[in-house]
């Protein structure tokens, strides 16, 4: 084969590579989703207070021994270098800082890596207090922070603004970002169910139907007793939750392809939201079911709060005018 | 230049990511298994573990962990438990972390955590006014009743058990 063509080859390879990674897309959808991950970041830091001292404090659980072999690649934590409680409590404040500031979108990156250290740093010194929602959130902040995530509804986006003000500038256009972040978030979302669907495909308890069932009737995760009660005391009730566990396993498993394809993609999100507000209500998982959610919205079309925007503006516009002309 | 670069340099970390993500699920693969013990640093360093079990195969019980505590003059005294049983008629808005800590503890490998959980327990415990020399962990554990089993008789109990999971000296 002529060496051309194989330059042409790797040429056509890269150009897909660029499309598919880092192709720009508008900056509004990822800026919201900023917004929203902040505020989950911050709410993990806010529930985790109460029970600092006795999670990760000195005489709290975690594993000493690890702790006192120093900093290695799979343990890094400055909470190994704070002696006190307090010490740790003034960091975990800092962290919260941070959180709230990458939710406003000051220093948007920068905050957002250290919101991601600082949740890391939780994990390294006690990871058993953690749970699946919780590691979700900390590999999509760190996602959004591969990309110019304040590029909009940020304080970064209003500085900008008034200094392109002061310099006698015109506004910048529409600012564009990579696409990979939200590629990132779509690639994670439809692995994670693929892989739970695996696994659960090899169990018996989904495989005859009675999954949800068993989930339900284990105080150590249900919401409530009473509200559970009405699924778990009768047929009628063991019948949805039977339906409940097939369509969550297929749909897992089918996931990627349902949201793959255009013409699925709403059922599969759609599908999506009601499974995880279902256990959000059923079930204690911590910030799971709001993370899930929150991904959907790689999957939507990339200038959905663009639009969204301009229908906003429209329809003030449009009310504005019509008390304009109510008043002459 | 400078995109170039930001492309370049995040070409590399994404395949080096997503091959990680692929192999930690191919772990006894010929090929895969050793590409994974090369590139799990990723996933530890950054603690961005792709695990996803999530319920699979879902509880099929409910676990309380209690302490109990011996004396200097070989009294038993019962501690504080990281979270207490709930009661009838319960609902809990916030998510319980220290319940987790509890459920993560149960398992035969996880012997270092039952040992930091007894460390804490011994501290918490002197704190209180009781030191013990000696805390036992006890796993109290009810089994979820068959379905069948639960229409014909909503309020009864399920299989109960008392799992020591092991007695730790106090430092």
């Amino acid at each position: 084969m002529p060496l051309s063509d194989i330059i042409g080859g790797v040429k056509a390879v890269w150009r897909w590579w660029v499309w598919f990674w880092f192709r720009p897309v508008q900056a509004g959808g990822t800026g919201l989703m900023r917004v929203l991950m902040g505020l989950m970041l911050a709410m993990t830091t806010v529930d985790i207070f109460p029970d600092l001292a006795i999670l990760v404090g000195p005489d709290g659980i975690f594993a000493e021994a690890s702790a006192s072999r120093g900093v290695r690649l799979a343990r890094w934590t400055y909470f190994d270098h704070i002696p006190t409680i307090e010490g740790m409590y003034v960091v975990h404040g800092l962290a919260l800082v941070a959180n709230l500031l990458f939710m406003i979108g000051y220093k948007s990156r920068t905050m957002g890596f250290l919101s991601v250290v600082a949740h890391a740093a939780l994990y390294q010194r006690n990871s058993w207090f953690m749970n699946g929602g919780d590691r979700l959130v900390r590999e999509m902040a760190f996602y959004l922070c591969l990309v110019p995530c304040g590029a909009r509804y940020s304080v970064d986006a209003w500085l900008a603004a008034r200094k392109r003000t002061r310099m006698g500038l015109r506004p910048a256009k529409a600012p564009m970002i990579p696409v990979v972040a939200l590629r990132l978030i779509q690639i994670q979302l439809a692995f994670m169910y693929a892989v739970s669907g695996i696994e659960k495909w090899a169990s018996g308890s989904w495989q005859r139907g009675s999954a949800v069932y068993y989930s339900l009737s284990t105080d150590n995760y249900s919401r409530s007793d009473w509200m559970v009660s009405p699924l778990l005391d009768t047929r009628l009730g063991y019948d949805i939750t039977q339906i409940g566990t097939i369509v969550t396993l297929y749909w897992e498993c089918w996931f990627w392809a349902l949201v793959l394809w255009r013409p699925t993609r709403w059922l599969a999100l759609g599908v999506g939201v009601l499974l995880h507000g279902g256990i959000h209500v059923g079930l204690m998982v911590a910030f799971f079911s709001f993370a899930s959610i929150w991904g959907y919205l790689a999957f939507l079309p990339y200038d959905w709060a663009e639009r969204v925007e301009t229908w906003w503006r429209r329809r003030r516009l449009e009310r504005q005018q019509t008390g304009r002309k109510a008043l002459t | 230049m400078k995109q170039g670069v930001y492309r370049a340099a995040l070409s590399i970390f994404l395949v080096g990511y997503l091959l990680t993500g692929f192999a930690s699920h191919n772990r006894k693969h010929d090929t895969w298994g050793p590409v994974y013990r090369k590139m799990r640093w990723m996933h530890t360093t950054l603690c961005l573990w792709q695990n996803w079990g999530m319920f699979a195969p879902p509880p099929g019980s409910t676990s309380w962990l209690v302490f109990e505590g011996t004396t200097a003059d070989g009294e038993t005294v019962e501690i504080e438990p990281l979270m207490r049983k709930v009661e009838p008629g319960y609902f809990r808005w916030r998510y319980d972390r220290l319940q987790k800590v509890a459920l993560s503890s149960y398992q035969d490998s996880r012997r270092s955590l039952r040992k930091a959980i007894a460390k804490n327990a011994c501290h918490r415990a002197a704190q209180a006014g009781t030191p013990v020399v000696e805390v036992k962990l006890i796993r109290d554990r009810t089994w979820s009743r068959r379905p069948k089993k639960r229409w014909a008789d909503p309020n009864g109990k399920g299989r109960h058990k008392k799992i020591e999971l092991g007695s730790y000296e106090c430092p």
